[in-house]
């Protein structure tokens, strides 16, 4: 733990603080999505463990040994909260404003444009707010039980008057893996197709992926847009302006076995200075940790997910190291080196109930169980017998009102684990 | 006399004397064989498990391949150390052993040659679904004499490769992961076709098992007493055909009874 202690090194270090005017979000056309990519290293060390996983050497006996040589206390839950909020997702609100600037003025080119999202990022409640922000009307989806019979009165009550603005936050709540569910949707398709007025639509990402290819919707609307993929960078600015909402001194974000910073420290200004005050003269000189760059590749740039594993990584010392490494000025937090970072796992053995469920699941962006019964060749019970189980693995999650979803935790492995097995998976992400 | 001398020790210069036999290199030579092949045998098919659908695509068929290889290598390594390494000598003792084979073990010799050629000219690979005479299923290995096949009762069938010398062999898979699966559904004449095959069409595209890049087809024809729907499509696993028939056909009855479309009762033929 020594050597966390930052030193006054001769030698210069790569050091880098994100370029704060570089917005934090911002929509591109779909097109033009690009994943953040891992360092080599974390790509060797994946490598690595797949070829062991592959050789049924189980994960599971180190995530054992390395909890038990855990060095880092979990941190009490309020400070947590304080330090990695909820994000609010009324911050996409500008750059929703920026890209539908035209749409807004009522632009003809951008009629039915669609906004596509990775599940987690909390597009659904972006969308909802920004509706209400600027007086759209909102479009609530007909419920399950209705899409399945034809909605025809929900359909009948869609607006004629082509001057009203309309707001879908989720096209994915319009339709359901069902030969009926598809019929319903392809209803209201046409309804758009034909009604003037102007219609802003979101989507989940696979459910785009499988409309595209079921129903080529990506034909049908003409412009996708999607929220540009969190990198390092700006995942560095967005977890250091959740942080910043609290009474605490500056944070800083270290690993504690390299003493790296995670986050670098801020760039403090000297009540009698007008220049901030030197990183080396506070802090010594100091090295950027890899861990964003690696956590922005294995979440696919997708904020809920990113924002999930960053929670889990945040982690206190004993009161007695924390006065060892203690900083200038500062207040640390640490993070958990990268490879020590443990998700929900799935065995090999997985057979089709757990794939289906999956797939289902994020198809239609989290489903009650009584649904997937439905759009299952699976009983009852064996639909539930799925669901604990992989509950228990930490890869679903359900909320108050039994809508399952896939854990943000278990998103990346899961998504993985159904492209080798050739189904069809979320675009982009 | 002196003819049967000079035969006997023409035969004896073959071989190699005995006491320069070097017989435990023979039997390293051939243990190691037996031990690759066992090896190989156990292996790949382990290895072809625990990889995704596609991989076990690839792996499996390297199978008989690799088999070959090691033969061939010990036969290789075996020659000189039982033949005296001359031209002649090689010639004599493969003229003798090819009248051998051609009297004793025509069959089997047939059908390893078969199996030499079938790995080149590729008519079934492990994994692909083939029908060869009766016999329908998975092939699970392909071995120098025969292939093994498990059909969907899971019974192993033992085929000789000389088969295909004079029978036709049905792949359905060709070496790819996809293979056609059919539902058919037999309905009485009296409803909106297009209405049914839209519906029918749909029940493809919303199964779990169906690849939905490949493409779905409804087929329609007018039979005396009846209409036959087949409904064509492709699993995401060929492994899957008959639990992606089941579903289509049991989604497919429940949609067509939501119509109000009733299967024919009597089928003409």
């Amino acid at each position: 733990m020594g050597e966390g202690q930052p030193t006054t090194r001769k030698t210069r270090v790569q050091k880098s603080r994100p370029d704060e005017r570089k917005p934090l979000w911002r929509y591109i056309p779909v097109q033009q999505f690009t994943r953040p990519r891992p360092s080599a290293r974390e790509t060797a060390r994946k490598g690595f463990l797949g070829l062991r996983r592959c050789l049924g050497r189980s994960t599971e006996a180190t995530e054992s040994a390395v909890l038990i040589k855990e060095e880092l206390q979990s941190l009490p839950d309020s400070l947590r909260d304080q330090i990695a909020p909820i994000p609010d997702w009324t911050t996409l609100q500008g750059a929703l404003d920026e890209t539908f600037r035209d749409w807004l003025a009522g632009s003809a080119l951008q009629r039915l444009p669609v906004v596509i999202a990775m599940p987690g990022s909390g597009q659904d409640e972006a969308l909802s707010q920004w509706a209400g922000t600027h007086d759209l009307v909102l479009l609530h989806p007909p419920p399950p039980e209705q899409i399945l019979a034809g909605a025809s009165d929900w359909l009948s009550a869609l607006p004629q008057d082509p001057a009203t603005r309309l707001v879908m936050p989720s096209l994915a709540r319009c339709y359901l893996r069902h030969a009926d569910g598809l019929r319903f949707l392809r209803q209201f398709l046409d309804w758009l197709a034909n009604w003037p007025g102007r219609c802003l639509l979101g989507c989940s990402s696979w459910a785009w992926a499988y409309l595209s290819a079921a129903l080529h919707i990506d034909r049908f609307f003409t412009t996708a847009w999607t929220l540009e993929a969190l990198d390092a960078e700006r995942l560095q600015i967005w977890f250091a302006q959740l942080a910043s909402g609290h009474d605490l001194q500056p944070l800083v974000f270290r690993e504690p076995d390299s003493g790296h910073f995670v986050i670098p420290p801020p760039a403090l200004k000297d009540e009698n200075e007008e220049e901030p005050s030197s990183d080396d003269e506070l802090w010594g000189d100091w090295k950027q940790s890899s861990f964003l760059t690696e956590l922005a590749a294995h979440s696919l740039g997708n904020p809920g997910v990113a924002w999930a594993i960053w929670r889990i990584s945040l982690g206190q010392l004993s009161a007695e190291e924390t006065e060892k490494h203690a900083l200038r000025e500062v207040e640390t937090v640490w993070v958990k080196p990268w490879r020590r970072i443990y998700w929900p796992t799935l065995p090999n053995t997985l057979g089709h109930s757990e794939f289906f469920v999956l797939h289902t699941l994020l198809l239609h962006d989290g489903l009650a169980a009584s649904l997937l019964c439905l759009l299952l060749p699976l009983s009852a019970f064996e639909v539930r017998r799925t669901l604990s189980a992989l509950a228990n693995l930490r890869v679903l999650e359900v909320s108050q009102d039994d809508i399952w979803r896939v854990s943000p935790l278990a998103y990346h492995t899961v998504r993985e684990a159904l492209a080798d097995e050739g189904f069809l998976v979320g675009e982009p992400g | 006399m002196n003819d049967t001398t000079m035969d006997e020790s023409s035969i004896s210069r073959l071989f190699q004397n005995l006491g320069e036999l070097q017989v435990l290199q023979i039997l390293v030579v051939i243990v190691l064989a037996w031990l690759s092949i066992m090896a190989i045998d156990r292996l790949i098919p382990w290895l072809s498990n625990r990889l995704s659908g596609r991989s076990r695509l690839y792996l499996m068929p390297s199978l008989p391949a690799l088999r070959l290889l090691v033969v061939v290598l010990a036969a290789g390594f075996l020659l000189p150390l039982l033949i005296k390494p001359t031209l002649q000598n090689f010639v004599a003792i493969l003229g003798v052993i090819g009248v051998a084979i051609g009297f004793a073990f025509k069959d089997y010799v047939s059908s390893v040659i078969a199996g030499v050629l079938s790995i080149y000219e590729r008519p079934y690979r492990p994994g692909d679904w083939v029908k060869i005479d009766d016999a329908y299923g998975e092939v699970r290995s392909v071995s120098l004499r025969a292939l093994r096949i498990v059909t969907p009762d899971d019974t192993v069938v033992t085929i000789p490769h000389s088969k295909i010398w004079d029978t036709a062999v049905y792949n359905d898979t060709d070496g790819q992961r996809y293979l056609q699966c059919v539902a058919e559904f037999f309905l009485e004449p009296e409803h909106d076709a297009k209405e049914v095959r839209q519906v029918l069409h749909d029940v493809a595209l919303t199964s779990p098992y169906v690849h939905i890049f490949h493409p779905i087809a409804v087929i329609v024809a007018e039979q005396p007493g009846y209409t036959r729907y087949r409904l064509k499509a492709y699993p995401i696993d060929s492994r899957d055909q008959f639990l992606f028939i089941s579903d289509m056909t049991v989604r497919g009855k429940a949609a067509l009874s939501r119509l109000g479309v009733r299967p024919a009762r009597f089928i003409v033929h």
